[in-house]
């Protein structure tokens, strides 16, 4: 447009890229500051033995976001600690919410797939009508139905047993991943990118159907297979509500690790003095989620995109 | 049906004629197989399984017989659980409802314990939900049977057991597929669903359950919507006087929550992923932890954060920007309302953004280079490369995420429930300030026992988001033209 | 795929049968269920039964459950509740008539029961709601409202009068209140609701006297009633007067020094006394406070002293209706050692139970004497509570539903918004004059008697002197 100098058009676009990029740091760290500081707290106060004037630890929340007094009683506190009289059995509840979660990563991810794989894949009559089945049931708030998941459960033993209370862990298994199948939508998603024509070729060469989902389509789905496992994984690790109800709140040996830390606060079996102890729990639970979703988190990233796009 | 209401009454004629004359077909279509069928194909219609010992498919055969005198054995034995009876007797409790508890038994002269409503209404729905699988597993038999007459009249041989087996990896492979989902929903999820429909037509409470003179429920026809919407009881004023503000709330809820996450979240991904910027993966480190950390832990965080005397409190005293704490999340009956509206929209972008964010950076790094490629060579700048492809693409791409996320801002239960819990309240079970139709739905249901009126709020909440997602969600391009990305 | 389900199901039975091994069958076990904070000693207790009666063929199951909640549970779903549970006794009424508990036969334990308590007691544990009069309770631990407050703070003579509680306060700091209530249900704020004259302990307040329901016998519009609310309506705006717990909690509000004392229950005792450090506790009776010419209302006149009043409360063991054969037999073999004197003094010792028996204030000295170990604060603890006795109320039982409804349907929560004279819903000034605090007095007494709100249009222009 111009005649003037192309470098001194160059160099002030240079620093104003500078300037651009100087500015988006300051923003980036600040934004980032904001994100880290919850959690950072959190953090700190699992780590906080302040003691009061009488030379006791104080549990509860107070002003000071650093601890006046790290230490590690928090965190021994969980392993030995006795919540108004009931055994808080914090590595049992760990070993609980594991059990349940990785029988529930199984049996969704195995769900989710073959549904996602027919509802992608597969033309059959019904498809349609089932796709907008599993989209209306999914719209009626889910405690609602919680109640009537309890009772079934029930007669069947598997919740509310006086008996056999182990047996809830199971009940909440089977809750859990019943309505699995009904959040296809992600991994049909992903489905949907593999071209067809993998597919149609395979039945040329007279592939079964079996055959093809085992041998074609799985081993091209490992992100969305590490996705759908991820997310059922970590189900069990966030639910408080529904695991409180199918377990039954008398059957703290059987609880799972949200149940047990949402109670040491907000229940009747809870205390406001339990909240630094209730930060080292949240501690233990969050390092190994967090380490399995930042080891796991490009494949939740193609996850995510895939179900957006196409879900 | 619900599709049909939804796109309007011409259609809606032709989905009836549509629907009537398949049903005339499938009629003619069974007496055509009770007339043509053979000898065992007719006494399939009574005996399950006939048809095929007729043709010699006896693993078939008997496990169709088995289903039926089992069906036919837990209908007429009804078997009981925890004093409750499934069978003919639970379709007797279900149509007659209540019962008073603690009869006592004619033998022992023991008193028995007190009978239990909901399960009343639960075995009731099961034995019907038994009932259609027997019709089901009839109509099956008597195909099945057809089929193999029609194989013989081929000169073909029916088939054998393993077979069939064999079709279930093939040709009928989704019936494999999908028949564990769809079982597992139909218990846990439909049935439930329908347990809970009907809880809006009866008088089922926990606290008239134990009033006096009160049998356990009995069916109380649309009298709990009649109340809600005329206000009849006090009960139902109260409910009535808040159904709209909170439907309000929730919707202005949804957008902002939606629209904040979404946005904010594009922007920041673009940031992110600006050229020449290095840390890019401390950085989103830095966001995508709350998206790692269990919701209920970086909630709870949040609040006690911000509670009277925790640390944000502490710093704006100090700072003397505030001589009071602030009840920012509305805890406390007397907050100010609008601030723990505001607060729960930012702390739901705190959360949000990361999921956008990430969602973003994987959608930028897939946009097809020869867009830009064409833009550059029309000579357009940066920025409006950005404006007119970036931002178009991005959008265009994640419209069915948009309306997802849209409707599960709706339903979104735990940041109100964690943060605020709904407040600043009003008194009972009335809603307070922030609740959303969900929160309020579990005040009345789970805290308060109102369950019959709590199904009639849901039932109106599920007919409000139902009727948007069929709208948008049918009129999208990923719903209609699904085949043509393949 | 195969692989998966096969993983799956052992997974499955893995599962199953680790839960089948880790418990025995029903048959021979009682499941108990007492409140948390006496789990431990009672887990002690049953076992110290256990070994001393060899032959009693069943073992026991403690397990912890709030009792506040344990009816609810047990209405909710009898069969997964315990055989033997306690709760608190105004639930007594609704699981008879739901007919979720059977009555006590035994005659050793009806013996004790009626020798042992006192005569409150005795009427609520009997109940007639399930056709004939039949015992049905047994009470073990009583309770009652107190005030705590901080020493650092408040002297012992401050804290017998909330005007010394403000003026305690008001040392402190301009804006630091003198007390504050643990909760806004009907239990942990009914101090004004059962206030009384402290010379002649009468009030005007009538909560189904006698424990009938008939003409007069509930009445909540007296001049007592309104003189309570005007007060507490003006300790609500006084700088330094009484304060609502915050969100924080009022442990917080005690830790923080927003407030110098709390009004609650020993339940609250350990968690206050981690507040603001074990010797720095300090315990009394409810405060009284005087009227003023601006409190005053008919025959409640100035100069009056008002005590703050309590629900004289009881924890009852009950009996799950399912019980029968030799197991309902041993079940209140268990329950007659439980609730014996001397389980109950131990209970004291270990977790601060006040007893429910009579005349165990005047065994408090020997009982000190004989356990040194005793701090001082359970002594004056239970001393608070026995002489709020004086002061309290024993709850009424018309029906199964009335101590419900007291709870519930918006009778607290009206209370509330009656003492703040602010209605949240519609942002507007409300009982600010005598006819107004009478009227809704009236509506809540509706409530107590009909469980439901009055309509709007039936409150009469002018209040009935008497109601049925």
């Amino acid at each position: 447009m111009s005649t003037t100098a192309p470098k001194k058009k160059y160099r002030s676009q240079k620093a104003a890229k500078r300037a651009s990029l100087a500015a988006s740091y300051v923003v980036l760290t600040i934004l980032s500051l904001i994100w880290i500081i919850p959690i950072l707290w959190i953090v700190l106060t699992a780590f906080r033995n302040d003691l009061n004037e009488s030379g006791e630890i104080i549990g509860t929340v107070t002003s000071n976001f650093f601890p006046n007094r790290p230490g590690f009683q928090n965190f021994a506190d969980l392993f030995t600690f006795k919540m108004n009289g009931v055994e808080f059995v914090f590595l049992r509840w760990m070993g609980n919410t594991l059990l349940v979660s990785v029988v529930c990563c199984i049996l969704s991810t195995f769900l989710i797939l073959s549904v996602a794989y027919c509802i992608s894949k597969l033309r059959f009559k019904m498809r349609k009508g089932f796709m907008k089945f599993s989209m209306i049931l999914g719209l009626f708030p889910g405690f609602m139905s919680m109640i009537a998941i309890y009772y079934l459960l029930k007669s069947i033993g598997l919740s509310g047993n006086p008996d056999n209370p182990a047996l809830s862990l199971v009940g909440l298994m089977i809750a859990y991943s019943a309505g699995a199948g009904m959040g296809f939508q992600v991994a049909k998603g992903f489905f949907d990118v593999i071209p067809n024509s993998l597919v149609e070729s395979a039945k040329l060469d007279g592939c079964t159907n079996f055959k093809i989902f085992w041998k074609i389509i799985l081993p091209l789905s490992k992100p969305i297979i590490i996705y759908t496992a991820l997310m059922a994984f970590t189900g069990p690790w966030m639910d408080f509500i529904f695991a409180k109800v199918i377990i039954g709140s008398t059957n703290t040996a059987y609880w799972t690790v949200s149940v047990g830390l949402y109670s040491m606060l907000y229940s009747d079996k809870g205390n406001p003095d339990y909240f630094t102890k209730f930060a080292a729990g949240c501690v233990m639970v969050g390092i190994p989620i967090t380490a399995l979703f930042m080891f796991l988190q490009r494949y939740y990233v193609e996850g995510v995109t895939a179900g957006a796009v196409k879900g | 049906m619900a599709k049909a209401k939804q796109i309007g009454a011409n259609k809606k004629r032709n989905w009836f004629l549509r629907t009537w004359d398949n049903f005339v077909f499938k009629l003619e279509e069974f007496g055509k197989r009770f007339v043509d069928g053979s000898i065992g194909t007719k006494l399939s219609h009574f005996v399950f399984g006939a048809g095929n010992f007729y043709h010699k498919q006896y693993i078939k055969g008997a496990l169709f017989l088995l289903l039926q005198v089992g069906i036919i054995l837990f209908m007429v034995l009804c078997p009981s659980v925890n004093g409750e009876y499934y069978g003919y007797k639970a379709l007797v409790n279900l149509a007659l409802g209540g019962s008073k508890g603690g009869e006592f038994d004619k033998e022992t002269g023991e008193q028995l314990p007190p009978s239990d409503d909901k399960l009343r209404l639960l075995f009731g729905l099961v034995t019907i939900a038994v009932i259609v699988i027997f019709f089901i597993i009839w109509l099956a038999n008597i195909k099945s049977s057809y089929k193999a007459d029609l194989d013989v009249k081929q000169g073909k041989k029916p088939t054998t057991f393993i077979e069939d087996l064999k079709e279930l990896l093939d040709t009928r492979f989704h019936l494999l597929m999908l028949t564990p989902t769809l079982v597992a929903a139909l218990v846990f999820t439909l049935l439930p669903t329908i347990f809970m429909i009907c809880m809006a037509f009866t008088t089922y409470n926990d606290f008239d359950m134990t009033a006096e003179n009160t049998t356990l429920f009995y069916w109380n026809g649309v009298n709990n919507f009649v109340y809600m919407f005329t206000g009849q009881s006090q009960l139902g004023k109260e409910i009535s006087a808040r159904f709209f503000p909170v439907l309000g709330w929730t919707f202005l809820w949804a957008i902002f929550a939606t629209f904040t996450c979404y946005f904010g979240g594009i922007i920041l991904a673009i940031l992110i992923n600006k050229k020449g910027l290095m840390g890019k993966k401390i950085f989103r480190t830095a966001f995508v932890l709350t998206i790692a950390i269990p919701q209920f832990i970086s909630l709870l965080a949040v609040r006690n954060l911000f509670s009277s005397y925790g640390p944000v409190n502490t710093l704006l005293q100090n700072m003397g920007l505030i001589s009071e704490p602030i009840g920012f999340f509305g805890l406390n009956d007397n907050d100010n309302e609008i601030l723990a509206k505001v607060m729960v929209i930012v702390i739901n972008m705190w959360l949000g953004i990361p999921y956008t964010m990430l969602m973003t950076s994987g959608i930028l790094m897939n946009i097809p280079t020869d867009l830009y490629e064409a833009g550059q060579i029309d000579g357009a700048s940066k920025t409006k490369m950005f404006w007119k492809i970036t931002l178009p693409y991005v959008i265009f791409v994640t419209t069915p995420y948009l309306i997802g996320s849209f409707i599960g801002n709706i339903n979104s239960f735990n940041t109100i429930f964690l943060l605020t819990g709904g407040g600043p309240t009003y008194s009972g079970y009335k809603a307070g300030g922030t609740d959303l139709l969900v929160t309020w739905l579990y005040k009345l249901t789970i805290e308060n026992g109102e369950y019959n009126t709590g199904a009639v709020i849901g039932i109106m909440t599920f007919i409000i988001t139902a009727t948007i997602t069929l709208i948008t969600y049918t009129r999208s391009k990923a719903y209609n033209e699904e085949d043509t990305f393949q | 795929m195969k692989k998966t389900r096969l993983l799956g199901s052992f997974v499955l039975f893995g599962a199953t049968v680790l839960g089948l091994a880790s418990c025995g069958g029903s048959e021979n076990k009682i499941v108990l269920w007492v409140g948390e904070e006496s789990y431990e000693f009672y887990t002690q207790a049953c076992k110290e039964y256990l070994e001393a009666n060899t032959d009693f063929g069943f073992t026991v199951e403690v397990k912890s459950q709030d009792t506040g909640t344990a009816a609810a549970q047990v209405i909710a779903d009898a069969t997964a509740a315990a055989d033997v549970f306690t709760v608190a006794h105004d639930n007594i009424g609704k699981l008879v008539q739901g007919k979720y508990v059977k009555p006590i036969t035994n005659e050793e334990l009806t013996n004790q029961i009626n020798a042992d308590n006192p005569q409150p007691f005795i009427d609520v544990a009997y109940s007639s709601l399930a056709g004939e009069k039949q015992l049905y309770a047994s009470p073990y631990i009583s309770q009652a409202l107190f005030l705590m407050y901080d020493k650092r703070s408040v002297s012992d003579t401050q804290a017998a009068s909330f005007e010394g509680l403000a003026e305690a306060a008001k040392a402190k700091g301009a804006k630091v209140k003198g007390w504050t209530v643990t909760g806004t249900d009907g239990f942990n704020f009914s101090f004004t609701v059962l206030a009384r004259n402290n010379e002649t302990k009468a009030t005007s307040l009538k909560l189904f006297e006698g424990g009938v329901k008939t003409k007069g016998s509930c009445w909540f519009q007296g001049d007592d009633e309104v003189a309570s609310m005007k007060w507490v309506q003006k300790a609500l705006k006084d700088p330094n007067g009484m304060m609502w717990a915050s969100d924080a909690g009022w442990y917080q509000d005690i830790q923080n020094g927003a407030t110098v004392s709390v009004i609650g229950g020993a339940w609250h005792f350990k968690t206050f006394s981690n507040s603001v450090g074990s010797e720095n506790v300090g315990i009394a009776k409810i405060p009284t406070y005087t009227l003023t010419s601006e409190t005053a209302f008919g025959t409640a006149a100035a100069g009056t002293v008002m005590r703050g009043g309590t629900f004289a409360d009881c924890k009852c063991f009950m009996i799950n209706a399912r019980s029968a054969g030799s197991k309902y037999v041993a079940e209140q073999k268990l329950i007659q050692y439980l609730s014996s004197k001397a389980i109950q003094d131990k209970s004291f010792i270990a977790c601060n139970n006040m007893p429910a028996y009579k005349g165990f204030a005047d065994k408090l000295d020997m009982i000190k004497k004989e356990h040194p170990e005793l701090s001082d604060n359970s002594i004056k603890l239970a001393r608070a509570q026995s002489d709020m006795g004086e002061y309290g109320l024993a709850q009424p039982f018309i029906n199964g539903t009335l101590n419900t409804y007291y709870y519930s349907k918006g009778g607290p929560e009206l209370y509330k918004v009656m003492a703040d004279q602010y209605d949240t819903s519609t942002k507007k000034e409300v009982f600010l004059t005598d006819a107004d605090i009478q009227k809704g007095l009236y509506r809540i007494q509706y409530i107590w008697q009909h469980g439901k709100e009055i309509d709007e249009k039936l409150i009469p222009a002018t209040l009935p002197a008497e109601i049925d």
